[in-house]
């Protein structure tokens, strides 16, 4: 009778511990990246000369490709959620423009989400990102290998004349450009199963802040211009700013 | 009793397997070891079509075989010939390195793997009466061993060219023994390796290693009036002069140059980016000294970007017996 009574026991305790270890798996969001892309504060309008940039000079926009790397989430405790993974935005690829982080956060209260704009040296190696993205994306060895961490282009208008600008950023013969960025006004709890973050380029502000970027001074292409190539660094920290939309994209 | 038992399952596994549809006792394919140039990512080839000994021997038959065609009049090489890179005519791309394709055919009409734009060759360029194949009791043999199959299908068809379109890799070019530290360049060729690969000649963007081409599709500005390019597939305005960028390997031997075939030498290409880019609508931001009409090369850089462009050439691909018509 004892034995009966130690084994139903048992077994209460265990249906117990059963529902419990079900119950305290530890609570996480899944983050869904959502790129935006404005001028001067708009929807950015591809191919269309309307925007002017701090020198004067009109522009438009045609491409916009680049990484966004190793985000990381900041906790109110002091600890840190870094996600590995390496992200390709194209802004006429639609399906590049949303795009849900490999790894959950936990739940809890967060001061804010830091970011690399391009890819840190560890990340930025030739061949490691599969053959679409060699092709699309390649820095040439010549000029130290990797990959591009942004193609921005367009036309300007200098002296009445339209010309083609090739904004492009990168690891420039050993010297890395990337941008980490830390996202202003980035705090946020999190509580639900899902978290969007909308992460808004202000393409404008590539042009400016601390550099007026002169187009015709700079000239068509920068790859191989180390001055311009910290210029754009230096302009690049403040581009980014962040939402939180209830919606998914 | 035991054994028995044992003796018993054994006898009914073998039943089952022996009922089985699959049984094909002759087939027994040879799994071919790809062997991928050095300095060329991995190649990415479907579970549902693994490389064989007899799948590439069967795709060479085909390729080289008229059969193919509705009509019996042309075969895959009759436009693709080896000696010049598996091309010939200016609107035919070359068979090279076609492993690592997504985007197929100049305005891109296709895009996926090898498979999906064979599929496209047999079933809609050729209209292969597969009736011609069926009553060939060679072939009959040669799918058996390649495919285990009976009955020949376009899906097998397609099987078998893939895997031999898969073994076409030109990779043993100057340009490859210089990167392994096998040969140097001459200084001119050297002159014309930093153009290529830097913005000054600004070549790289769409012709970028290791395969010489973005696999993109692009208006180069060879026209104020474009042809339609993909806007004949897309039928999105954007899209208007847009075609492929071809491989540069082996583009010594493929001659002529553009879609259209209307550069007949590659001084005339190198001209052309020089100082002949046409304005249009949808030429890509890529063509940035389009202002200028080109990159404004001297005459000592066009002849220097030539002589690059000949490193590309891949002799040992061009002649290579494995890839020719097999007359055994």
């Amino acid at each position: 009778m004892k034995t009966f009574r130690v084994s139903v026991f048992a077994f209460i305790l265990a249906t117990f511990v059963g529902c419990t270890n079900n119950s305290i798996q530890p609570e996480a969001t899944s983050v869904n990246l959502q790129f935006l892309h404005l001028v001067d504060n708009q929807p950015l309008e591809l191919d269309n000369i309307k925007y002017t940039n701090a020198v004067g000079q009109a522009y438009s926009i045609k491409t916009v490709k680049y990484f966004v790397s190793r985000v990381t989430f900041h906790k109110t405790d002091g600890t840190d959620i870094a996600i590995p993974d390496i992200h390709y935005v194209d802004i006429r690829d639609e399906a590049t423009l949303n795009y849900e982080l490999s790894e959950k956060i936990p739940y809890g209260s967060y001061s804010g989400i830091s970011f690399v704009y391009g890819l840190v040296p560890e990340d930025n190696v030739t061949g490691s990102l599969g053959l679409e993205l060699d092709q699309l994306m390649e820095w040439p060895m010549m000029m130290g290998g990797g990959y591009h961490y942004m193609k921005l282009e367009g036309e300007y208008i200098s002296d009445d004349v339209i010309t083609f600008f090739n904004f492009h950023s990168g690891s420039l013969n050993g010297v890395a450009y990337e941008i980490h960025v830390d996202l202003p006004n980035s705090s946020f709890d999190a509580n639900a199963s899902n978290l969007n973050v909308g992460m808004a380029m202000e393409i404008s502000n590539w042009f400016q802040n601390p550099v007026d970027w002169d187009f015709a001074y700079w000239g068509s292409g920068i790859m191989g211009n180390a001055d311009a190539q910290a210029t754009v660094q230096m302009n690049g920290t403040d581009v980014f700013s962040v939402n939180f939309p209830e919606t998914a994209l | 009793m035991r054994i028995k038992a044992v003796g018993s399952i054994f006898l009914l596994a073998s039943a089952l397997l022996s009922c089985t549809p699959d049984e094909q006792p002759d087939y027994t394919p040879t799994a071919y070891d790809l062997k991928i140039p050095k300095g060329f990512p991995a190649m990415e080839i479907p579970d549902d079509n693994p490389m064989t000994v007899e799948g590439i021997e069967l795709g060479r038959m085909l390729y080289y075989d008229s059969i193919l065609d509705q009509n019996q009049s042309r075969a895959c090489a009759t436009c693709h010939v080896q000696e010049h890179s598996f091309t010939s005519v200016p609107d035919v791309l070359p068979h090279v390195n076609l492993g690592w394709s997504y985007n197929w055919l100049w305005k891109g009409d296709v895009q996926g793997s090898l498979e999906d734009i064979m599929e496209f060759e047999v079933q809609h360029f050729f209209f292969t009466n597969l009736d011609n194949l069926k009553s060939d009791a060679a072939y009959l043999g040669l799918f058996k061993k390649a495919f285990g199959t009976d009955e020949i299908t376009y899906q097998h068809i397609e099987m078998a060219l893939a895997q031999f379109l898969r073994t076409l890799n030109s990779g043993n070019a100057k340009f490859d023994k210089v990167q392994r530290g096998e040969a140097q360049f001459t200084n001119q060729e050297n002159l014309g390796f930093e153009l290529f690969f830097t913005e000054r000649g600004d070549c790289f963007h769409c012709h970028a290693t290791a395969f010489f081409t973005d696999g993109q599709l692009h208006n180069n500005a060879l026209d104020t009036d474009p042809d339609p390019g993909h806007f004949d597939i897309s039928g999105d305005p954007l899209d208007f002069g847009k075609y492929k960028s071809p491989t540069l390997r082996n583009i010594e031997y493929t001659a002529p140059y553009m879609h259209d075939g209307r550069f007949a030498t590659l001084e005339e290409v190198v001209n052309f980016y020089s100082e002949g880019l046409q304005p249009s609508p949808t030429v890509d931001p890529l063509m940035k000294q389009l202002s200028n009409g080109g990159v404004q090369l001297s005459e000592d850089e066009k002849a220097a970007l030539v002589a690059f462009l000949k490193t590309l050439s891949d002799e040992e691909f061009v002649q290579n017996p494995e890839f020719s018509r097999n007359t055994q």
